[in-house]
């Protein structure tokens, strides 16, 4: 989440920064929660979800509900976003890339279009597909994401998971960054944080989302 | 209500509106229409001094947090308490029931640097709004 920040808040004119999360430390599994939800129904959402755990639960910059991250395909991605604001038109473009991106590896997706039956906020982020998420052909969710906006870039945190595919999660990462790159006209290659990100995200991993203040805020 | 057409708008789409020496701060009509459905709306701390420019609250949409920075410098003097019962009011009445705050400015014409309602909607036919 820190490094999401600070890769967010140093981002370059024009650039796109695709990053991909390893689950380590005490747990090889967590949980991530939106950035408006109560604290109290993340952390009974990651209880059920893994009883007797002790996970990891922290809360994103982004918006959107709880994500379990237990052997899914955890990446961020930071982009230009100037205008216009459309959420939806963004959300599109992503998952449009990641459904390409599978497509070139002869792996079948779909853009749900259903419209939403309200606009209450799912607890979990997986419960159903919302508009513009990748499901398989039965409707079965299988690519989520949440967003932020910041001075005209955006970031996107996804969570792609890699039941019903009979793919390794190695195969469907390179889906998601061959589809990316096609989509925003990129490429990507392998960087490690400049000095200044890295101290950066160090001090928000420190002061803010390791801390009761930022993740039980509400 | 405060017209449209009195308010001075920020490049990131907040309008500040002067009343005597306060001012009330909201999300223009347009920025509104393209973030969609607001579901939440979190709102500085009254008494907080803020500087123009500043990210002083948040905004969700669609699974989609927007930061939102306050047009000028000054204190927050009052928030408006009913968007977190009701963050819909920022699409239904981005110029009215949906204010943000209310601040005291603390620098003399700052706001007179902003856009005019004319120019902001010369701005939103630029590619780069």
């Amino acid at each position: 989440m820190a490094l999401d920040e600070a890769v967010l808040e140093s981002a370059e004119p024009g650039g796109c920064y695709l990053r991909r999360y390893c689950w380590a430390g005490r747990s090889p599994h967590g949980a991530t929660f939106g950035y408006f939800q109560p604290w109290a129904c993340a952390e009974s959402a990651a209880r059920r979800r893994f009883p007797g755990a002790d996970v990891p639960v922290v809360r994103r910059p982004t918006g959107g509900g709880v994500v379990f991250h237990d052997g899914d395909v955890t990446f961020s991605f930071v982009f230009p976003w100037p205008a216009p604001l459309t959420p939806g038109l963004v959300y599109r473009n992503i998952h449009l890339g990641v459904h390409a991106g599978l497509k070139m590896l002869g792996l079948a997706s779909r853009l749900w279009a259903e419209p939403r039956p309200d606009k209450t906020l799912r607890v979990e982020c997986f419960s159903a597909p919302e508009p513009m998420d990748l499901t398989h052909e039965d409707g079965a969710k299988f690519l989520g994401g949440a967003l932020r906006r910041r001075r005209g870039v955006g970031l996107y945190q996804g969570s792609l998971r890699p039941e019903g595919f009979g793919a390794q999660p190695e195969m469907l990462w390179r889906a998601v960054e061959e589809g990316l790159a096609l989509q925003w006209r990129t490429k990507f290659s392998p960087a490690k944080p400049r000095p200044c990100v890295a101290a950066e995200a160090r001090r928000l991993d420190v002061e803010r989302y390791r801390t009761k203040e930022w993740n039980r805020k509400r | 209500m405060t017209n449209p057409e009195s308010c001075r708008y920020a490049k990131s789409h907040e309008w500040v509106c002067l009343e005597g020496d306060g001012a009330v701060v909201g999300l223009s009509d347009h920025a509104q229409k393209e973030i969609t459905d607001v579901v939440f709306v979190e709102l500085p701390k009254v008494g907080r001094k803020v500087g123009q420019g500043e990210a002083v609250a948040v905004v969700e949409s669609v699974k989609a947090a927007f930061d939102f920075y306050a047009p000028v410098s000054g204190e927050v003097c009052a928030v408006n308490e009913e968007l977190s019962s009701n963050p819909a009011l920022v699409n239904q009445s981005p110029h009215d029931k949906g204010w943000f705050f209310k601040l005291k400015p603390s620098v003399p014409g700052e706001a007179r640097q902003l856009m005019d309602h004319a120019a902001y909607q010369e701005f939103l036919k630029t590619a780069a709004h």
